[in-house]
């Protein structure tokens, strides 16, 4: 089932001088892939799942997410999009600062009216990201590398169709990034479609299918 | 929400409390100088209404201000021939004239009472001013030997008490009036006219009859009479040895010195709200920009822009509302102190707060302070809530 797709997608930034990170970008999303996106730095990716994600307008070409053409979406309907099928994991470490692990996750798990709560669901990623002691610890009380986790975490919470991580290895060391990744991939097998940017060859090699992002075009790799 | 919107207030606690500490500063003027006003004002108005003469008529020749005659309780012994009660129950427009008779208790002279206080003989058969406060109590008149306190004095309603080597019973007490009948002592005029003929120590001339004069008279015009030319009658006929003076122009004096008094109180305190807002606005400006990259992610998640304009606005009005508690909570008791002080220094009758006057300054504080963050918090939150997710990812902060 497809869940994404950019057709001839292009966007284009005015700094002075006119940038176009995404020239002709088209891709097919399906249930069950797990894409990986790598580049050099600077290339685009980061705005490609910001496109992705309805975050940021794009100026040409067609985005659609599970059938529902994004550029006839209101403000609103975009939200509601993002609140019941997409999950993020940005390449900054955001979270919100006031509330504890539990309650970032809690709030991220019934937002806008996704889910109820389940907090049974939320011990279940708190362990598998190695925090069950740090539930109750706010954000500035962790260190990098355990925000990145409450972030894949938090990324999965709801159960998203589309799944867009943005250098999800970020602060984390060999074991919790193959952890992350392996995470990433279950999330693809129970159905949804995950996108991964990141420049590090060897956990796209995880993913079951690679791009390459240059000069504003996507190019399969083998 | 609502956690997030607490945690939010607590984690940054310093700049919550400066923000608080703003609100109430601001919330605390407001109400005190609303307290003050609200109550001198009421205190003039009811003093007006419940005094019921428009007129007082004295000798021509007393020393005496109408503010002291109607506002303070100081013994004035001044007489003039009772003649004068006809003469004025002559002038067009009277309605009714009622002679009273002024002398006073000497320090000392009754256990109960300390210092000296004004006596007022009245005229049972003609007075129109104390017949009402006492038929809404439990007496119609007074005996000999039976005397009714001011409103400020009921604590001795019951008791006995000696005025000048006479005992008397008190019977009654008067509703507090914010002037000088709350420490005056009232009896029939006769026995005042008696007990102060008979005593040494009343002070009274002894070239007068006290039985032949009267100190004041009050009088109360008919509808539609000009009070204007009801005084000019009696102070422009010289064989009138008398001298009136106006209640309502009294008051109306007093109301106006008492608007300009408030006028500065309010410029001043106008110009501590501006400082309070822009201060706020800062303080609410500073608060949208930390969490512009948090806002960011709440709109990623899922956040609607209202919602996210609605926890900006509510961590705003949590805040402003503990301000103006606060705020309010400090005036309140400070509002006595400072209207005596007022009182004093601008030489204004005292006044008594009711209940009503502060709870109605009370909720004006606690309004004006969720008003205030209203105010302050729309605009940042606003623009904090328009911002495009993206923008607010790559330019925002984390706090």
């Amino acid at each position: 089932m497809e869940i994404c797709r950019l057709e001839h997608i292009r966007k284009t930034y005015d700094t002075g001088e006119t940038v176009e990170p995404l020239s002709d970008v088209s891709l097919s999303v399906n249930s069950g892939d797990f894409i990986a996106i790598e580049g050099p730095s600077g290339m685009g990716k980061s705005t490609l799942l910001f496109v992705m994600g309805t975050l940021l307008s794009y100026d040409g070409g067609t985005l659609s997410i599970c059938g529902q053409d994004v550029a006839a979406l209101g403000e609103k309907e975009k939200t509601n999009l993002r609140s019941k099928t997409i999950g993020y994991m940005f390449q900054d470490a955001t979270l919100i600062q006031a509330l504890s692990v539990y309650d970032n996750l809690l709030f991220a798990q019934t937002v806008g009216g996704r889910l109820p709560a389940d907090p049974a669901r939320i011990q279940e990623l708190v362990e598998r990201m190695g925090l069950p002691e740090r539930r109750d610890f706010f954000p500035h009380q962790l260190s990098g590398g355990q925000r990145r986790r409450v972030m894949a975490a938090r990324a999965l919470i709801h159960n998203p169709k589309l799944v867009l991580v943005d250098e999800p290895t970020n602060d984390l060391n060999e074991e919790w990034s193959q952890e992350v990744v392996a995470m990433l991939n279950d999330a693809a097998h129970a159905g949804a479609g995950v996108v991964m940017v990141t420049h590090n060859n060897d956990h796209s090699q995880s993913a079951s299918k690679r791009y390459r992002l240059e000069r504003g075009v996507l190019e399969a790799m083998a | 929400m609502r956690k997030l919107i607490w945690n939010n207030i607590a984690r940054r606690r310093g700049q919550a409390l400066l923000t608080i500490a703003i609100t109430a500063l601001t919330v605390f003027a407001f109400v005190l100088v609303l307290g003050i006003f609200l109550t001198m004002s009421q205190g003039l108005a009811q003093s007006k209404e419940r005094l019921g003469a428009d007129a007082v008529v004295l000798p021509r020749l007393a020393d005496t201000s109408a503010y002291e005659l109607l506002f303070t309780a100081q013994p004035e012994n001044i007489y003039m021939a009772e003649s004068v009660l006809e003469q004025v129950r002559c002038i067009p427009g009277v309605q009714q004239a009622s002679p009273q008779f002024y002398s006073q208790t000497l320090g000392g002279d009754c256990c109960s009472v300390g210092g000296n206080m004004r006596i007022v003989g009245f005229d049972p058969d003609t007075d129109f001013i104390l017949k009402p406060y006492f038929s809404a109590q439990a007496y119609d008149t007074l005996g000999d030997d039976q005397v009714v306190f001011g409103g400020s004095t009921s604590e001795l309603m019951g008791t006995s008490i000696t005025i000048l080597d006479e005992q008397f019973d008190i019977v009654g007490t008067l509703y507090p009036t914010g002037t000088g009948m709350d420490n005056t002592i009232f009896m029939n005029i006769d026995k005042a006219r008696q007990i102060t003929g008979d005593s040494e120590y009343a002070d009274f001339p002894e070239d007068l009859d006290p039985f032949e004069v009267v100190s004041v008279i009050m009088v109360r015009l008919e509808e539609g009479a000009d009070p204007v030319e009801f005084r000019d009658a009696i102070n422009l006929d010289y064989q009138i040895p008398a001298k009136c003076l106006l209640v309502g122009s009294t008051i109306s004096a007093l109301q106006n010195q008492l608007g300009s008094t408030v006028k500065v109180l309010f410029a001043l305190w106008i110009a501590s709200l501006l400082v309070a807002v822009l201060a706020l606005l800062g303080r609410f400006n500073a608060l949208a920009k930390d969490r512009k990259k948090e806002v960011g992610l709440m709109r990623a998640i899922g956040i609607q822009r209202s919602q996210v304009f609605a926890s900006i606005v509510g961590e705003a009005e949590v805040m402003a509302l503990i301000g103006g508690a606060v705020g309010t909570a400090a005036a309140l008791p400070c509002m006595a102190p400072v209207l005596g002080a007022i009182q004093e220094a601008f030489n204004l009758p005292p006044s008594l707060q009711d209940v009503q006057t502060i709870a109605l300054c009370g909720a004006a504080g606690v309004a004006l302070a969720l008003l205030l963050g209203a105010v302050a918090s729309f605009y940042p939150a606003y623009k904090c809530a328009s911002m495009d997710p993206q923008t607010a990812i790559a330019q925002g902060e984390l706090n």
